[in-house]
């Protein structure tokens, strides 16, 4: 790909950065509309639905050349019969069989079964079959699956998909849903394995068969063609592969004019017999741009937003021929220029070429509605969205103000509702059960430090203070490696296998785990200071007057400690509250909660949950929700804090 | 409330009923049952807890200079054959398998923003503090009320509005704007401000007025003042503040994350959690060599202030 680039750029004399980027299809939504998106973006067909919904693409043209094109790969990047993608290569995912186990490939999926199973009770491997299926199962690597038994994603209807046919709850799918149980608690599938570990058990000759993508060959020095070990690929017998196309998602990320433009951008559309020209572009010194257009026959016009003349001979007037580069440079001019024809306008398609385009939506100004000049259907505006009377949508839609719904969207729909009461709950425990361990283990180290007699007193607490000190960015990334399930530092320290971080309960102890190691330094400090502030003369009295160690601290110096380091407790409780690097960085949230209709997890609190649904959120970023989560969490933090200014009495300082 | 945590002091161990305090020089003779029931329990509970301290930064250590990148292959905490491999790829920004990683730039990146967003919140909160402190005027209680009210809005749910703000700025100040270094300093300063300016106000309260009123009988304005008699003699709370600024800085993913778009410009926050997302299996070597050497500087400059720290602490700070 550099290298492409780099001769484009070259010939071009432009520059051209590429870059790797994580979460593309979330950061492409966040910056595009502020114009600080990329010019091509590299990805799966599978986004182009939800890409385009939001308006972060624009339809490309593939120049009449579309025979040259697989078929099912054009018709991955159509929505509403436009192009949205140049394919540049197929991928599916198919069999790996262990040629060594496996001499010859199975003809049928009842043979791959039989082996599996076969080789797993004979011991020869560990896994019969391997495919990714933690911490999500894919309906990527289940398709095959759904589809054998005749279910499928969305209906196929003559020109595209069928949004409104959906075929998850088929009999076919739910059959095939059956099956995959079947296979589960027969031990074919282990619904444990996820996709490193599929790697590492095929990839060391460990499992007979493997489901996957050419991905898996090279893999910095784990794919199955670096291992080396004998494997062969074939399709997945009898099942075809076939690729997921989900058309999921309703955005309202832009502004209004935004939205109507993208509107009426991905409405043009280019007739069957539409007339292709070659074009040159042009511009005069003050930055007008025009084009030179030579149809099929060879005859020469002038075009400009004035509209089509003819250019006998090349006749430019004030317009000059631009460069590459100076093309590049007003490439927003020049593809935004229109020229009028009684049709429709003649448009750039690429900066060689132009076609007669016919804008199928219509904005009318006055009328603040949209119009379908094909059908005559109008559209209004009803929150955010045109809108047609028999209630459908033009997207994308825009931002607007719709009062007080996110907040009661919280509390009355259920699948909201369900996941947020969760995460509100957890919330609370887990601030709550983080102050108290870490204060329970600081007090115990205060009280047993606290002794003259301890001459190492100097190293033992620069021992403790090392998690403080390690910046909690980092301890929450190192946690994440050591409690993996596979790998961890802490599953081979003890010999065991559990899942500390994908399992609802054990991921919330692990979490309280590793914030009493990240908490409970800051604990032994304030209590050790506290401790030296309490005066030795009470002790000494209690002591005269008969008290044995344990009812001294627990009636003289613990009610002592409390009242100068409760304001302390306080505000931890409240900085917990919200202590976003724990969980995010060491869990996401993760695992999931099921059924949730907004991205929750079991070890989700409010923040983290708040930042998932505005930035994070599949199909758009649910922008005005989140921030009604933010104002609840506020209310609440607010409620804590006037509580502890009562303790503080911070108020009263304000003289 | 009393902090000197270093000062020996008295009797103050709850713990024990009778003996007096002794000195320390004659543990050696007291009998082995005695130390075991007095003593030998708090080092035995300092032991324990000192391995869960410190064993996580030795399993990053054992890793970091494991010749295999792999995570399953950290087998043990004494590599075979230890290497120094993952620091070398890291320095020179790419990985073996030819990623390309701008370890030092996210470095780089991290110290220049926390430690410009330190330098400017100890500055503008001094700024503030001062005439809160040394004036009276209109509006000073509600001012002061106002900070605190206003630092009771984390600047974390504020995530939405500052990343919508940030967009809109780009289209008129792009300087400033979604996915600048500056930007996002500007958004730690606003942030910072209003708890910090309400612990220098109780510092500088402290210090002595006649101070500064002789010295305006000597004719120097406000301004001389203020850079010559109160900023040095409030260096500590300064210092202490400028670290607590430092190190919430350096540790904030969230608002980073937003806010910064290119790989160039990431912190090593935002940097090493892309990095390692997901690929715990891969790039455990030299995410652990990246962790030790963006740790190290902090870990180090934390200890060499902590004494000051635990005054900054009991007066209410909190690390973010």
């Amino acid at each position: 790909m550099q290298g492409f680039a780099d001769e484009f750029g070259a010939n071009n004399d432009v520059r051209v950065v590429v870059q790797q980027v994580p979460n593309i299809r979330a950061n492409l939504q966040q910056a595009a509309p502020s114009g600080q998106g990329p010019d091509i973006v590299i990805g799966a067909h599978d986004w182009v639905g939800e890409l385009s919904v939001n308006g972060v693409i624009a339809p490309v043209d593939l120049g009449g050349r579309e025979e040259e094109f697989l078929d099912v790969a054009v018709d991955g990047f159509t929505v509403n019969n436009q192009v949205f993608g140049l394919p540049v290569a197929v991928e599916a995912i198919a069999l790996f069989r262990n040629t060594d186990l496996v001499p010859e490939a199975p003809a049928t999926w009842e043979e791959v079964e039989e082996t599996a199973l076969r080789l797993q009770e004979e011991g020869a491997v560990d896994q019969g079959l391997v495919i990714a299926a933690e911490p999500e199962a894919l309906p990527y690597f289940n398709q095959p699956f759904l589809t054998a038994y005749g279910g499928y994603v969305f209906g196929h209807s003559g020109g595209g998909y069928d949004t409104s046919d959906v075929g998850l709850d088929s009999p076919g799918a739910l059959e095939a849903a059956a099956a995959v149980r079947e296979w589960v608690s027969e031990g074919l599938i282990n619904p444990n394995i996820t996709g490193d570990l599929m790697q590492e058990f095929f990839g060391r000759g460990q499992a007979a068969f493997a489901i996957s993508g050419p991905w898996s060959l090279i893999q910095g020095g784990r794919g199955f063609e670096e291992t080396g070990v004998p494997f062969d690929v074939t399709p997945i017998p009898p099942l075809t592969a076939y690729l997921a196309f989900t058309n999921y998602g309703t955005g309202n990320l832009l502004t209004k004019d935004q939205a109507i433009e993208q509107i009426e951008v991905q409405s043009l559309v280019t007739p069957p017999d539409a007339a292709r020209y070659e074009a040159v572009p042009l511009a005069t010194e003050g930055g007008d741009v025009a084009l030179l257009l030579t149809d099929a026959e060879g005859s020469q016009f002038l075009g400009t937003e004035d509209g089509l003349e003819p250019a006998p001979d090349g006749e430019l007037g004030d317009y000059r021929e631009l460069s590459v580069r100076e093309s590049l440079e007003l490439t927003e001019e020049l593809h935004d220029l229109r020229v009028p024809v009684e049709e429709g306008a003649i448009q750039l398609s690429t900066l060689r070429t132009a076609t007669t385009r016919v804008p199928l939506l219509v904005y009318d100004d006055g009328e603040d509605t949209v119009t379908n000049e094909q059908t005559g259907v109008v559209y209004r505006p009803v929150e955010g969205t045109f809108t047609s009377e028999d209630g459908a949508i033009v997207t994308p839609g825009w931002r607007e103000v719709i009062g007080v719904d996110n907040f009661l969207r919280a509390f009355t729909s259920p699948a909201v509702r369900g996941p947020f009461f969760r995460v509100f709950v957890w919330t609370y425990v887990f601030a709550l059960l983080s102050v108290l361990t870490t204060f329970a283990l600081g007090l115990a180290l205060a009280v047993a430090f606290n002794d003259d007699r301890m001459r190492s007193r100097r190293f033992y607490r620069l021992l403790f203070v090392v998690p403080y000190a390690l910046p909690s960015f980092l301890t929450a990334l190192i946690w994440g490696g050591m409690l993996n399930q596979e790998f961890g530092a802490v599953n081979q320290l003890f010999n065991t296998n559990l899942p500390w971080l994908t399992d609802p309960w054990l991921v919330r102890f692990s979490i309280l785990l590793v914030n009493l190691w990240l908490g409970f330094p800051y604990m032994f400090l304030i209590t050790t200071g506290a401790l030296t502030g309490i005066p030795g003369g009470l002790l000494e009295a209690a002591r005269v007057d008969g008290a044995t160690g344990l009812q001294a601290f627990r009636r003289v110096t613990f009610p002592l400690l409390l009242i100068s380091v409760a304001p302390l407790l306080i505000g931890s409780f409240a900085f917990n509250f919200n202590n976003f690097n724990i969980i995010y960085l060491l869990t996401r949230g993760n695992p999931p909660i099921e059924g949730a209709q907004t991205p929750a997890g079991h070890s989700d609190i409010l923040i983290s949950y708040t930042y998932r649904l505005a930035f994070e959120g599949q199909g758009g970023a649910d922008y005005g929700f989140a921030a009604a989560i933010s104002v609840l969490i506020f209310v609440m933090v607010a409620a804590i804090s006037a509580y502890s200014f009562r303790y503080t009495r911070a108020l009263e300082e304000v003289t | 409330m009393a902090t000197a945590a270093e000062a020996p002091t008295g009797s103050t161990d709850g713990l024990r009923p009778s003996a007096p305090p002794r000195p320390n020089g004659r543990r050696q003779r007291m009998e082995t049952r005695r130390w075991l029931r007095e003593l030998g329990w708090r080092h035995l509970l300092g032991i324990v807890v000192g391995v869960f301290a410190l064993y996580p930064v030795v399993w990053v250590l054992s890793a970091a200079v494991n010749p295999e990148s792999s995570i399953s292959s950290a087998q043990g905490l004494i590599p075979a054959n230890p290497t120094l491999n993952n620091f070398r790829e890291l320095l020179a920004g790419q990985l073996s398998d030819g990623t390309r990683v701008p370890f030092l730039r996210w470095l780089w990146n991290s110290m220049l923003v926390s430690g410009t967003a330190a330098l400017g919140t100890v500055f503008l909160c001094a700024l503030a503090a001062y005439p809160f402190s040394r004036m009276r005027f209109k509006g000073r209680r509600t001012g002061l009320l106002t900070l605190l009210l206003v630092q009771m809005f984390p600047q974390l749910l504020a995530m939405i509005a500052l990343y919508l703000l940030m967009v809109s700025l780009s289209g008129i100040f792009p300087a400033v704007g979604l996915g600048t270094r500056t930007g996002l300093l500007f958004v730690y300063l606003g942030g910072a401000l209003g708890l910090n300016a309400w612990l220098i106000k109780g510092f500088f309260d402290t210090l002595p007025k006649d101070l500064d009123e002789s010295a305006r009988v000597d004719g120097a304005t406000h301004a001389q003042i203020f850079f010559r008699i109160i900023l040095p003699l409030a260096a500590p709370v300064l210092a202490v503040i400028g670290l607590l600024a430092f190190i919430a800085t350096i540790n904030d993913f969230l608002i980073a994350s937003i806010l910064l778009r290119d790989e160039q410009d990431f912190t090593l926050a935002v940097g090493l959690s892309r990095f390692i997302q997901d690929q715990y299996g891969q790039r455990w070597g030299p995410f652990a060599a990246g962790a030790l050497m963006g740790g190290l500087p902090v870990v180090a400059l934390f200890m060499y202030l902590q004494r000051y720290l635990v005054s900054g602490l009991t007066a209410g700070a909190v690390k973010g």
